[in-house]
């Protein structure tokens, strides 16, 4: 199968040149909801995902970050089509799914799944936990009974809910959060997938359990291989538990890259005030202001015009960031920024 | 004098499964202007604290005493009226957790801000609208807010106008239980600005209660780290962050993935304990990577070691475990049955051999003090547990026994 | 739904109702034993129940009054003492022809102890004769010493047939009137004049003291001690025979009285039990699951599914099912499972498709329904196995609320008269009572049981449903 044309965004341009396919394609990708509207007034458009450009290889784990109202839950929605996009173009290993039909994505349910962010309801409280696992096989029509039992076991060894057969009589209620939250990742293995998108997977958690299932996650990915869509608003955990990190900025990225290019050298000032605003635990801190950005982020109905960021940036210039919107450049190898000012 | 000081609170609760001992005999005090940070995972009772500080008490209490002093005076001492006039919301308030979520969704801000105001100085609707106003200014909003409801604004608003409710009646102390736990990173930054800039401008004095370490380094002079009801550690944010003395705190603070720094996070292994039951001796000596014998044990847990041994016939001389409980001293003795025709003599020297060879595989054997033969069954007697004290100077105290000197000539045997 | 049951069982309404719900159970599984089915088809008719006096009160209900009531005492033809039977031949003498005679006396003495008087007399006489008429005389004798002559009537022969059994009843009430008249005229005090005017009820006159209020109905003055009715009867052959059946009626009767057609009220309260609770249920489980049922596909699929949805059931909410009912029972009245349908009918969607809807509204917002859809849950599939699971548990607790509204509406439309001509339904027992004017002559009985029945039962069933309620409305938007 031939590639298909794209838009020439330097994001979704396969990088690898060996002709594999990149897992997971994102071409100017945009999501828009039609809200309200009534007898006299037109509905309007909450734009969530404004145009997004990007690829994702095998077995690599991206970070999205952004704050509410970026745009990252409704990315991580899309690109499982659970939502069908309003412009742009879906590609998952090279086939287009972008309009393509419910029923015939099947395949792709059992190749890509979801780890969804709240431990209260990520799962059925009415099931016992074997019922919760054995859903994604039933509805496949995977194995015998006798396999699948095989199947869930070691599904909830995989994610260190041991013994199995103590675990998988229990009801969600009767489980932690961190514990409920292993079950939701054991739900999301049990088909074996290839690419799995982990929405705010800790953020409803404590801060050490945390850690816990962050490394889980890494370690089912190097063990079988899968590629991870990490969302979140916490960058310290991107930090630490993904390769590239992209910033998304309402609606639109700001800057993507290798995450310790992006980390260490940011390019985009909203980059660089996130990261500003977070505090690492140090005594000092209290002897100083935090340095934050004054304002809120903009209505996904009326973004600014320009740079969406420009109200709020310290270094906005006026006549060119608030006229035009500025294109994802790679300024570094690998490392790509959308402002006008970055160097 | 601090603003406040507490002093052995204890404040437990009956539930159907037990009482639970939230906060268990706690001590701690907080200079004006300065803050107190208590740090913990959920479920280690910081919010209880704060629940008992403010007497804010469910029918089911079962134990209420210690001493709350604020500026001087023992406000346990007050009945509840009076505490309900002086000192809830007027000495001490508190911004709860999520409390921007509960705001009254129907009733216009500045008249839930006012509120306080005609309640308890009996103030005149339009006086306490002004004040509100005022409040609202202080908070760094504009003020026809006060005109808005609390839907129509954002998180970060809506949080300053919790804010500004707990300031309304000019309190000495405010109690911030995860003041910024649902908001976004920048917001999060620019409340925490607030917060300082109001603790310079009034002399507030703070109990910030989270448990986000980094966060709590923003605006805490001192650090009292919980656990399962207890304060294992206190001192200086100066003196606490770089050098952590107590095995938990260090492991807390070795957690926090770092945004600058080098370091990989790590976990810490298991839950914190429920608190209905909690571990004898140091509460924490189960997750503890370095708990020697007199740390503590938990007599189910040798119970079930020696009962999975006779489960799979690793023990064959092991017919029935059980452990029993010696008043008054918390001391425990498991009671081994030995099968038919074992002689307990013969299984006592078993199991003095077992534990000798597995005593390093199974730390929890280190609880075994006595090994002795009945005439039908084995006992084993345990160390007593008694919880640690609080160690240190001044500036930095931690209850873990290998500060101590008993621990430490333990750790050296 | 194991542990909601249980949480609702914990609490004292829930345990309460739950105890008055297992009763009606048991009555309804014993009733069967007390009184079959064939009792109760003969509800409608007449004869069975015609050895029970008419609106006789619980025998039990003697306690308030002190008095010691009579009960009801049937002496069959074997307890009469056959006095003599005399059969015999005169020859013809001119200018008389030959004569075969049969002459049989029969009598039968009773003591009468009770405070009361019986509420009616029954005598039952019963001769075969092979064509002419006999003389059949009816006398009575007092403790006093009185004795009077009842009645002397020739018997007729019904079928004409020679050699049949005829049965007989014995009437001539009138005549039997006259001769206590006359008795009293001639024996007691009352004055004459009264006598004409006043009216006779045997079953008092003859057993009250020849006092100036022997005729003053039940206010009479009783008279205990021994009576005796004899029976002298002539026939003219000599196969001629007798048997006669003398029946008194007592005041009480039974456990819960009887009512104006001689039926044991028992038997129609205890068979009310098992209808109630069958139609409540049947129709409150019908209309409430297909209410949830309508109500979850349409807030699950939305769109126009569910704005029809809704909008049907504004239609519905707003229809005045009683009435309607009511009129439709005039014309045409409904047995017991055409209500049910009508019930069904009326209630496809309705106030519970609304809050159905809206709990489905909440939990489609639950992340493990988009869990779900990601591994390719259909959405039938998720409507049926993970949603309505988990809406159930308050399903049946709308289903105990609603049971009470639906034996109310029976009860309604049996009291107008209007349900099922046939079964004894609590509603019908009441609706009888009132035309009867049971309040208005103070057959408490006819109208206190069958109310308490639907009382009863109703707040078995509300009680269990709102402790079911308030365990799982906070459970389920918690959850």
């Amino acid at each position: 199968m031939q590639p298909p044309e794209l838009t020439g965004s330097p994001a979704a341009l396969p990088v690898s040149g060996d002709g594999e396919y990149p897992q997971l394609q994102l071409d100017e990708l945009r999501m828009w909801f039609m809200v309200g509207g009534g007898l006299f007034r037109p509905p309007m458009a909450v734009k969530a995902v404004d145009g997004v450009s990007i690829a994702m290889w095998k077995g690599e784990t991206l970070a999205i970050v952004g704050e509410s109202g970026s745009g990252k839950t409704t990315l991580g929605r899309v690109v499982l089509r659970l939502l069908e996009p309003t412009e742009g173009r879906l590609l998952y290993a090279g086939m287009d799914i972008t309009h393509a039909w419910q029923r015939d994505l099947m395949w792709l349910r059992r190749k890509a799944g979801i780890i969804p962010q709240d431990p209260y309801s990520s799962v059925n409280p009415t099931f016992p936990i074997y019922r919760i696992l054995e859903e994604p096989l039933a509805v496949h029509r995977l194995g015998t009974p006798e396999e699948r039992a095989e199947k869930i076991s070691r599904a909830l060894e995989n994610v260190k809910l041991n013994p199995p057969d103590l675990f998988q009589a229990k009801f969600p209620h009767q489980l932690s959060g961190g514990q409920r939250q292993r079950v939701a990742v054991a739900r999301a293995m049990i088909l074996e997938p290839e690419f799995i998108v982990a929405d705010e997977p800790v953020s409803m958690l404590d801060a050490s359990v945390r850690i816990s299932i962050l490394r889980l996650l890494r370690q089912l990915q190097r063990k079988f291989g899968i590629t991870f869509l990490y969302i979140t608003h916490d960058l310290a955990t991107a930090r630490h538990f993904s390769d590239r990190v992209g910033i998304m900025y309402a609606g639109k990225l700001a800057e993507m890259g290798p995450v310790d290019a992006v980390l260490g050298e940011p390019l985009h000032p909203y980059t660089q005030a996130l990261i500003e605003a977070i505090p690492d635990p140090d005594p000092e801190n209290r002897l100083r202001d935090r340095p934050a950005l004054p304002g809120e982020p903009p209505i996904l109905t009326a973004p600014p015009p320009g740079c969406r960021f420009h109200p709020r940036c310290p270094i906005a210039k006026p006549g060119l960031c608030d006229v035009v919107e500025p294109p994802l450049r790679e300024l570094r190898p690998d490392h790509l920024v959308a402002c006008h000012l970055a160097s | 004098m601090p603003a406040l000081e507490v002093q052995n609170l204890r404040y437990h609760y009956r539930t159907r499964r037990g009482p639970v001992r939230a906060v268990d005999d706690i001590s701690f005090s907080v200079e004006p202007g300065k803050t107190i940070a208590i740090v913990g995972e959920s479920g280690c009772g910081k919010t209880s604290t704060a629940n008992a500080i403010l007497r804010l008490l469910p029918r089911n209490v079962e134990e209420y005493e210690g001493k709350v002093l604020l500026d001087g005076q023992d406000v346990m001492q007050y009945s509840n009226e009076e505490f309900r006039q002086k000192v809830r919301w007027r000495g001490i308030s508190m911004v709860f957790q999520g409390a921007m979520n509960s705001l009254s969704p129907t009733t216009r801000c500045g008249l839930q801000i006012a509120e306080p105001l005609i309640v308890h100085y009996d103030l005149e609707r339009e006086e306490a609208l002004a004040a509100a106003r005022e409040g609202l200014k202080g908070v760094g909003l504009s003020e026809d807010v006060a005109k808005r409801f609390p839907h129509e604004l954002s998180g970060g608003m809506k949080q300053r106008v919790v804010i500004a409710m707990a300031l309304v009646l000019k309190p000495k102390v405010v109690i911030l239980d995860e003041p910024t736990s649902a908001l976004d990173v920048m917001t999060q930054a620019n409340i925490i600005n607030l917060l300082k800039n109001l603790q310079r401008d009034v002399r507030l004095a703070y109990i910030f209660i989270t448990h986000d370490l980094g966060l709590a380094s923003e605006l805490a002079d001192d650090v009292a780290i919980m656990y399962a009801g207890k304060i294992i550690e206190i001192g200086t944010a100066a003196r606490i962050y770089p050098s952590p003395q107590h095995p938990y705190t260090q492991k807390l603070i070795h957690s926090v993935p770092l945004l600058r720094g080098e370091s990989a996070p790590d976990f810490i292994p298991g839950a914190p304990p429920d608190l209905t039951s909690v571990p004898l001796g140091c509460r924490f000596h189960p997750r503890c990577p370095v708990s020697f014998k007199i740390c503590g044990w938990s007599a189910s847990d040798l119970e079930s070691f020696f009962a999975l041994r006779a489960r799979t016939e690793a023990d064959p001389g092991i017919q029935k475990v059980s452990a029993k409980k010696f008043e008054p001293k918390d001391s425990w003795k498991l009671v081994v049955t030995p099968k038919e025709g074992v002689a307990p003599a013969d299984l006592a020297a078993e199991i003095q051999s077992l534990i000798a060879f597995e005593v390093a595989k199974h730390p929890v054997l280190r609880a075994v003090e006595k090994v002795h033969a009945g005439t039908s069954r084995v006992l084993i007697t345990l160390y007593e547990a008694r919880a640690p004290e609080l160690t240190g100077d001044n500036g930095q105290r931690a209850s873990c026994w290998l500060l101590t000197e008993e621990g430490k000539q333990y750790a050296a045997a | 739904m194991k542990a909601a049951f249980r949480e609702a069982l914990r609490m004292k309404s829930g345990l309460v109702g739950l105890v008055i719900l297992a009763s009606l159970i048991i009555v309804a599984i014993i009733v069967p034993f007390y009184a079959p089915y064939d009792v109760v088809k003969n509800w409608s008719s007449y004869d069975p129940w015609q050895d029970n006096p008419r609106y006789a009160a619980p025998e039990w209900s003697e306690i308030f009054s002190g008095k010691h009531e009579p009960r009801t005492t049937f002496y069959e033809n074997a307890s009469f003492v056959r006095e003599y039977v005399v059969r015999g031949y005169i020859p013809p003498r001119p200018p008389n022809p030959a004569l075969n005679y049969t002459q049989i006396r029969i009598s039968k003495s009773f003591y009468w102890s009770a405070d009361d008087f019986p509420s009616e007399l029954s005598i039952a006489i019963n001769a075969t004769f092979p064509f002419q008429s006999p003389s059949v005389t009816i006398s009575f004798s007092r403790p006093d010493g009185q004795n009077l002559t009842l009645l002397t009537y020739a018997a007729k022969n019904e079928s004409r047939n020679q050699t049949t059994v005829v049965t007989q009843k014995v009437d001539y009430v009138h005549d039997i009137e006259r001769s206590i008249r006359a008795w009293v005229a001639r024996e007691g005090v009352v004055n004459s004049s009264r006598i004409t005017t006043a009216s006779i009820f045997p079953q008092t006159v003859l057993f009250a003291q020849n006092d100036s209020a022997q005729l003053e109905g039940r206010r009479a003055h009783l008279l205990k001690g021994t009576y005796q009715l004899s029976i002298d009867y002539f026939g003219f052959s000599q196969r001629d025979e007798l048997s006669a059946r003398f029946g008194i009626y007592g005041t009480v009767f039974g456990l819960a009285g009887t009512d104006d057609k001689r039926r044991d009220l028992l038997t129609g309260l205890l068979w009310g039990a098992p209808i109630a609770l069958a139609f409540g249920v049947a129709a409150g489980g019908v209309v409430v699951l297909i209410q949830t049922l309508l109500g979850a596909l349409g807030g699950w699929y939305g769109g126009p599914i569910d704005e029809f949805i809704q909008r049907a059931a504004d239609f519905y909410l707003v229809i005045p099912t009683l009435p309607i009912l009511i009129l439709v029972s005039l014309f045409y009245r409904p047995g017991i499972f055409a209500l049910l349908f009508y019930l069904v009918a009326f209630g496809i969607v309705g106030s519970t498709t609304k809050v159905v809807r809206s709990i489905v509204l909440q939990i489609k917002e639950e992340q493990f329904i988009e869990a779900a859809q990601s591994y390719g849950a259909s959405r039938g599939r998720i409507l049926f196995r993970y949603i309505i699971p988990r809406i159930m548990p308050y399903t049946f607790a709308l289903v105990a609320l609603s049971v009470p509204a639906f034996i109310f509406v029976e009860a309604s439309l049996s009291f107008l008269g209007l349900g099922d001509p046939v079964l004894p339904t609590w509603g019908a027992i009441i609706g009888e009572a009132y035309t009867q004017g049971a309040l208005f002559y103070g057959w408490w009985w006819w109208i206190i049981f069958p109310s308490a029945g639907i009382i009863y039962t109703t707040i078995g069933f509300a009680l269990l449903g709102y402790a079911f309620d308030k365990v799982l409305n906070p459970r389920l938007r918690e959850e």
